[in-house]
C-alpha cells in the first residue's frame, strides 16, 4: 500500500481556514501533511482519524532558514504545551495538528492573527505577486502596442496571439488573488475590531481555470509553430521549468547544508538572475545559428523569378528565402529571391520580393489592408491607387516616395488575400497577370 | 475599527499582564489564565507568543530569566500602570452598570 502521496493544492497563501478544513478531511482519509511549499504537497499515510488543524503565521521565519530559529522553537514549545504538534512548515506558514477533541486554538486574538498574516504576506506573498502583475501588465501593453503598430505581423504570429491569451489571464489570476486578499484583510480587520475572526476563502477554480487556459494556449501555440521557432520555444519552456526546479533544489540543498539564511538568499537570488541569462544566451545562440529564414527550393514557392523572367537561378549568387507564419486568424508568406550578376549577365542583382497575407477572419481584412497601406508612412512613402485590372485584383496600389515618384512596389487586394510585391524592374502586363494568377487565387 | 494599540486591553491582554505580577514563563501563563478565570478565558499559544513580544517591545514587561528556551517575564512599572488603568476602566463600567441598572439586577 502506498505510504506517501503528492498532490497539487490550489490554496491561497492567506487561506488558513480552507487549508485547515482540507487537511482535516485528508486526515480522516488517512493522510497527514508532512511537507509543502514546492510544486506539490507531500502527505504520509496515517491511521484515519479526526484531527484539528491550525495554520499559524510566524512572520520572522524565512524560506531560507536552515532550521527553525530559537524564537520559532519557543513558539513551537508553546504550541506543544497546548497539544499542537507541528506537521509541516514553509517559510512563515506553520501547520499544526491537535489530537485533543476541543483544543484551545493557537490564535485566540483576531487582530493579532490578521497582523501576523499581513506581516508574513509582505515577506513572501505580496512581492512576487506584485512583480508578476507588473511584468504581466508590461508584456500585455507591449503586445497591444505591437497589435496597433503592425497587426498583420502580430495576428499571424502564434507567439503574439499566445500573449493575447496568456497575459490577460495571468493578470486576471493575480488581480483576483490580490483583490481577494486585500478584501479579506479589510473585512477581517473590521471583524477583529468586534473581536471576531473572519474565515478565509480560496478561489481554486479561478486559479485552475486560468492555468488551464494558459496551458491550452501554449499547446495551441506550439501546434502552430514550425521549424526553428518551434525549437526555440521548446528549449525556452524546458529551460523555464528547469530553472524553477534548479532554483528550488539549490535553496533546499543549501538549507540541508545548514548554510545561513542570508547566504542562501543571496545564492538563490543570484541563481534566479544568472540562470535566465544563461538561457537567454543559449536561445540567442540558437537563433543566430539558425537560418532564421528558411532557404527553400524555388519549386516550393508559388511564384519565382524563373516563372517571371525565364532565367533559372543557378545557386551560388542567388538568394532565396521564405518566411511563413500562421495563426487561426491570418497566415503570411514572405519570399525574397534574387539573381546574382552571373545570372543576370553582369547586370547586377535582380530580384523580387513578395508577401501574401491570407485573411481567415473576414472582419480583419480592412484592418490588415489599412495597416499595409500605412507601412511606408515612417519612410516618407505612400501608396497611390493604380489600375487593378492587369493584376486581376479588386484593388491595386503602387508605392511612391515623397519627391521620388512611384517605384515598382505594389499592394494588391484579392478576395481574402492581400499581396505585396516589389520588383527590381518595371513588370510587363504578362508578368502582372502571372502574379495575379499565382498569388491572387 | 481596529482597536488602537494597548489604549484599552483585551481580556486576554489583561490576564496575561495579571499573571506577570509575579515572574513566570510563557507556559505558566498558558496554564494560569484558564485557572484564574474558571476556564472562561484561554490564551492561544500563538497569541501569547505575539503578546509577549509586543509587551516586551512596549516596555510593559521585561525578560527576567532565560533557561534554554524557557524565558521568564515580569511586569514593569509601565505595564503595572496600564493594568491598573484597565482595572479602573472596568470598575468604572461596573459602577455605571450598578448605578443605572440598580442593585436588583446584579448577580
Amino acid at each position: 500500500m502506498k505510504q506517501t502521496k503528492r498532490r497539487i493544492e490550489w490554496f491561497s497563501f492567506y487561506d488558513h481556514t480552507g487549508i485547515e478544513r482540507h487537511l482535516a478531511r485528508m486526515a480522516e482519509r488517512g493522510w497527514l501533511l508532512e511537507k509543502f511549499g514546492g510544486f506539490t504537497w507531500h502527505y504520509r499515510r496515517i491511521e484515519p482519524k479526526r484531527l484539528t488543524f491550525s495554520v499559524s503565521y510566524f512572520p520572522k521565519a524565512s524560506v531560507f532558514d536552515p532550521e527553525p530559529s530559537e524564537e520559532q522553537e519557543t513558539f513551537y514549545d508553546f504550541c506543544a504545551h497546548t497539544g499542537w504538534t507541528l506537521a509541516a512548515a514553509s517559510a512563515q506558514m506553520q501547520v499544526f495538528y491537535n489530537e485533543r477533541p476541543d483544543p484551545v486554538p493557537i490564535d485566540t486574538d483576531p487582530a493579532l492573527e490578521v497582523d501576523a498574516v499581513h506581516r508574513s504576506a509582505k515577506k513572501s506573498f505580496l512581492p512576487p505577486q506584485i512583480l508578476l502583475l507588473a511584468v504581466g501588465a508590461l508584456n500585455f501593453g507591449q503586445f497591444l502596442w505591437h497589435l496597433f503598430d503592425d497587426p498583420v505581423a502580430t495576428l499571424s504570429s502564434p507567439l503574439h496571439l499566445f500573449s493575447l491569451v496568456c497575459w490577460p489571464v495571468v493578470l486576471l489570476m493575480i488581480g483576483t488573488e490580490l483583490g481577494a486578499y486585500f478584501l479579506w484583510r479589510g473585512r477581517a480587520r473590521k471583524a477583529a475590531g468586534r473581536g471576531e475572526f473572519l474565515a478565509t476563502r480560496s478561489r481554486p477554480a479561478v486559479q485552475a481555470a486560468g492555468l488551464a487556459v494558459v496551458t491550452a494556449g501554449l499547446v495551441w501555440c506550439l501546434a502552430y509553430l514550425r521549424g526553428w521557432m518551434l525549437s526555440v520555444m521548446v528549449v525556452m519552456l524546458v529551460c523555464m521549468f528547469g530553472i524553477v526546479a534548479l532554483v528550488l533544489r539549490l535553496r533546499e540543498w543549501l538549507k540541508g547544508k545548514k548554510v545561513p539564511a542570508g547566504v542562501n538568499r543571496a545564492a538563490t537570488l543570484g541563481a534566479c538572475v544568472a540562470l535566465p541569462l544563461v538561457v537567454v544566451a543559449l536561445v540567442m545562440a540558437l537563433i543566430l545559428s539558425s537560418p532564421g529564414r528558411e532557404r527553400r527550393d524555388p519549386g516550393e514557392l508559388p511564384l519565382t523569378l524563373a516563372d517571371l523572367t525565364g532565367r533559372q537561378p543557378a545557386g551560388g549568387d542567388s538568394v532565396d528565402y521564405r518566411d511563413f507564419s500562421q495563426s487561426p486568424l491570418l497566415s503570411r508568406l514572405t519570399v525574397n529571391q534574387q539573381l546574382g550578376p552571373e545570372e543576370t549577365g553582369g547586370g547586377g542583382f535582380r530580384g523580387i520580393n513578395y508577401g501574401v497575407v491570407r485573411v481567415k477572419l473576414p472582419a480583419l481584412y480592412n484592418v490588415c489592408k489599412d495597416s499595409l497601406l500605412r507601412q511606408y508612412d515612417r519612410y516618407d512613402g505612400y501608396y497611390v491607387p493604380t489600375d487593378p485590372a492587369p493584376w486581376g485584383a479588386v484593388e491595386a496600389y503602387q508605392s511612391a516616395y515623397a519627391g521620388g515618384g512611384p517605384v515598382d512596389g505594389y499592394l494588391l487586394c484579392y478576395p481574402g488575400r492581400i499581396v505585396e510585391i516589389g520588383f527590381d524592374w518595371e513588370p510587363t502586363p504578362e508578368q502582372m497577370a502571372l502574379v495575379g494568377e499565382r498569388l491572387g487565387g | 475599527m481596529p482597536r488602537a494599540k494597548f489604549q484599552t486591553l483585551t481580556e486576554q491582554m489583561f490576564y496575561v499582564l495579571l499573571c506577570l505580577r509575579e515572574e513566570c514563563c510563557g507556559m505558566d501563563i498558558l496554564d494560569q489564565v484558564p485557572a484564574m478565570t474558571g476556564g472562561r478565558v484561554s490564551v492561544g499559544s500563538g497569541t501569547l507568543y505575539n503578546l509577549l513580544e509586543q509587551f516586551c517591545g512596549e516596555d510593559m514587561i521585561r525578560e527576567t530569566r532565560v533557561e534554554g528556551r524557557k524565558r521568564s517575564y515580569l511586569l514593569t512599572a509601565r505595564g503595572r500602570e496600564m493594568l491598573e488603568r484597565e482595572y479602573g476602566r472596568i470598575r468604572a463600567q461596573a459602577e455605571d452598570y450598578r448605578r443605572y441598572m440598580g442593585k436588583g439586577q446584579e448577580r
